[in-house]
């Protein structure tokens, strides 16, 4: 079989598993649904996997570009499907299914969540190898749809006004995002990147260029607001931490990078032309690049002050995406190898915490950090994957999250982006820190505290085969991500089309080891300071900002305006 | 001309503005609907600027008009009411979980949970 087909088939089988899980409800009898939910889930998520191995050789030589069904190029769907698709649906596909096997034990498991999911996972897969803008916003409002419902499926009344905000903000940046497409058109007159990359060239008047400026804004900010990072994040950890604990993975792990990665395939192709709009990208990229790097700050504070264990995680996913951000902005083929590592290493160890602490929150009943104590009753297996994703969101060595972290700031050396990063780090170990005293035993003076709820405190060890068995593939991911971390930053960087490999040769040093207990040593500090008088003053004045409804608009406008104003003042 | 897109822009910034401030859920997606149908209408106005015979296929050539733009937006109507649907069925969900519209309302009752 051709790669073409075998393409087709890789985006197309998780959507017939979907339809299969439709069909399913319409059975009575509840043995035959679940085998039919697991045939679906093995189509559309472990079977792709397989077929990814078989597009390798293919990919690794040079991109596939065809027309879906061999139509005519006017009215033709447009696939690109690249190192970059690839190396997205590796992501995309790992994740989904082992958060797909957590959802077995802990729930939900009708049949309508497993056809959401296998559809919102056809929309990540469609999403990465799509090559024409239109083709861009249909997989983006499909990924959108999707994740809006799957949101909402805990059936919380929190979960549900969450969708709604989520919706809304993302809607209004589809639409905007509309807009942007249709400047492009209007000026250049194509929709597949190809044709547009070919017209951007001769494009000379001072009108287009800042037309084309002003539609590329529309795009970005568009994008960013799917991808979460400042001023536009304000929907998300809302979202993250009302959803079910596995689409929680999914949508911390995934869905907030792919469209950042689906952006850079049309941006990066664009560059890569002399012309004389290079200088709008240099601008809005150097924008992202900011953008990102004080996310990476302001995201930790923020987890730093929550008491929600869900909530904090969810911050540190904005954190995380913020670090990608701006290693992805430098817009090198290196600098897109670091920037997947990271988005990729994130996926594996975010899955991880998500889960472990989502299986602690079913036992206890509660999300408070404060109030859950002795977490390690739930059992040894969601104790030790808890402890292997919070070292390696810190970046210990020898976890993955340590080898991608030293990929990126290597990238920054010496620039002020460091620093800033370096800061974050530490604010991340701190509130890891902070996360952790959920697995201290319960001591005496515990009882005697007025909030202290004896229900909660009875955990009982968690049952149930495939929760565990998630969880510990996710672990042994993230341990074999660290070891092989130097083939991985090969991989990555042969598929992005460069033979430097991001991650540094010399990566467990003494000195990297050093760099580590001072980072370690600085965290302690600073939860030692967040546990302290002030310090729970300041924090408890950060938790308690909630961000309104008409904020998240307001943000949304005021980042449209800047990112325009700037576009316009310099041209 | 450039009234057409004023008046665009208008319509976009009222579903803006609605999105925003309204309370009510049911208006907030009427609002959503309408900011969704000012871009559209952009589409078709303007698409429709380019060339000026009806686009049918005929032995002589004519300009006749981009049908690419209009062709476009019947994909975006069915994506808008797909949301206008998920989000009408969220607002429902919403009030038999709290019998009431007024956002602020829900927000208070939701956070005290």
């Amino acid at each position: 079989m051709n790669s073409e087909n075998l393409i087709v088939i890789q985006i197309v089988l998780p959507l017939s598993g979907a339809a299969l899980c439709f069909v399913s409800k319409l059975l009575k009898s509840q043995t035959l649904q679940r085998l039919i939910d697991w045939f679906a889930a093995f189509l559309g998520l472990f079977v792709p996997l397989g077929l990814l191995f078989f597009l390798y050789p293919a990919v690794s030589q040079h991109p596939i570009q065809f027309y879906v069904g061999n139509q005519h190029p006017l009215i033709g769907i447009e696939l690109r499907f690249d190192g970059v698709s690839w190396l997205l649906n590796v992501m995309g596909f790992i994740t989904a299914a082992t958060s797909w096997l957590y959802s077995r034990t802990a729930g939900p498991h009708t049949p309508e969540f497993s056809a959401l999911f296998l559809i919102q996972t056809f929309a990540l897969t469609a999403t990465a190898s799509s090559a024409d803008l239109f083709n861009l916003f249909v997989c983006f409002e499909i990924l959108g749809i999707a994740s809006y419902a799957l949101t909402a499926f805990s059936g919380k009344g929190r979960a549900f006004m969450a969708a709604f905000s989520y919706m809304a903000v993302s809607s209004t940046a589809m639409a905007i995002f509309l807009i942007g497409v249709f400047g492009i058109y209007r000026i250049t007159g194509a929709l597949s990147y190809d044709g547009i990359a070919r017209y951007i060239t001769r494009i000379t008047t001072e009108a287009q260029i800042v037309g084309l400026g002003l539609s590329l804004v529309c795009i970005v900010i568009a994008t960013a607001v799917r991808v979460a990072i400042l001023p536009v994040y304000g929907w998300l950890p809302e979202a993250h931490a009302t959803a079910p604990h596995a689409i929680s993975a999914v949508l911390s792990g995934v869905l907030i990078k792919v469209p950042l990665f689906a952006l850079g395939r049309f941006l990066f192709l664009l560059m890569s032309n002399v012309s004389a709009i290079d200088i709008v990208f240099k601008e809005i990229l150097d924008v992202l690049k900011l953008s990102g790097t004080l996310t990476a700050l302001v995201a930790v504070i923020f987890a730093l002050s929550q008491r929600d264990v869900k909530r904090l995680l969810a911050y540190h996913s904005i954190s995380q995406i913020g670090y990608v951000v701006s290693a992805w902005a430098i817009a090198s083929p290196m600098a897109i190898a670091a920037a997947w590592m990271h988005a990729f290493y994130h996926a594996l160890f975010k899955g991880l915490l998500f889960l472990s602490v989502g299986t602690v929150i079913d036992a206890s009943g509660s999300k408070d950090v404060y109030t859950i104590r002795g977490a390690y009753k739930v059992g040894l297996i969601p104790t030790i994957a808890f402890f292997v994703g919070a070292l390696s969101i810190s970046a210990f060595p020898p976890f993955n999250g340590f080898a991608s972290k030293a990929a990126i700031f290597y990238l920054h050396k010496g620039s002020w982006e460091y620093i800033i990063l370096s800061i974050a780090s530490v604010g991340t170990i701190a509130s890891m820190i902070k996360l952790s005293r959920m697995f201290i035993p319960e001591g005496k003076s515990a009882k005697a505290r007025p909030e202290y709820n004896p229900n909660i405190l009875v955990l009982k060890p968690v049952t149930g085969f495939w929760l565990k068995v998630s969880l510990v593939i996710f672990a042994l991911a993230c341990v074999m991500g660290g070891l092989f971390s130097k083939e991985m930053g090969r991989l990555a960087g042969l598929l992005v089309g460069t033979e430097t490999n991001p991650v540094p040769t010399h990566l467990f040093t003494l000195n990297s080891i050093k760099g580590t207990l001072s980072l370690l040593a600085q965290g302690v500090l600073l939860y030692l300071f967040v546990i302290s008088l002030p310090g729970k003053y300041i924090t408890h004045k950060i938790e308690t900002r909630q961000p309104s409804f008409a904020g998240l608009l307001f943000a949304f406008s005021l980042g449209i305006g800047l990112l325009g104003t700037l576009v316009l003042l310099r041209h | 001309m450039m009234i057409n897109r004023i008046l665009l822009l208008c319509l976009f910034l009222l579903g803006f503005y609605g999105l925003m401030v309204l309370k009510n859920l049911v208006k907030k997606v009427f609002a959503l609907s309408i900011q969704n149908s000012a871009v559209i209408l952009l589409f078709i106005v303007e698409g429709s600027r380019i060339g000026d015979h009806a686009p049918i296929l005929s032995e002589d050539q004519v300009r006749y008009v981009d049908p690419i733009p209009q062709a476009l937006m019947l994909t975006a109507i069915v994506v808008g009411i797909c949301v206008t649907a998920l989000a009408l069925a969220l607002v429902y969900r919403l009030y038999q979980k709290y019998e009431s519209l007024n956002v602020e309302e829900i927000q208070r009752k939701a956070n005290n949970e």
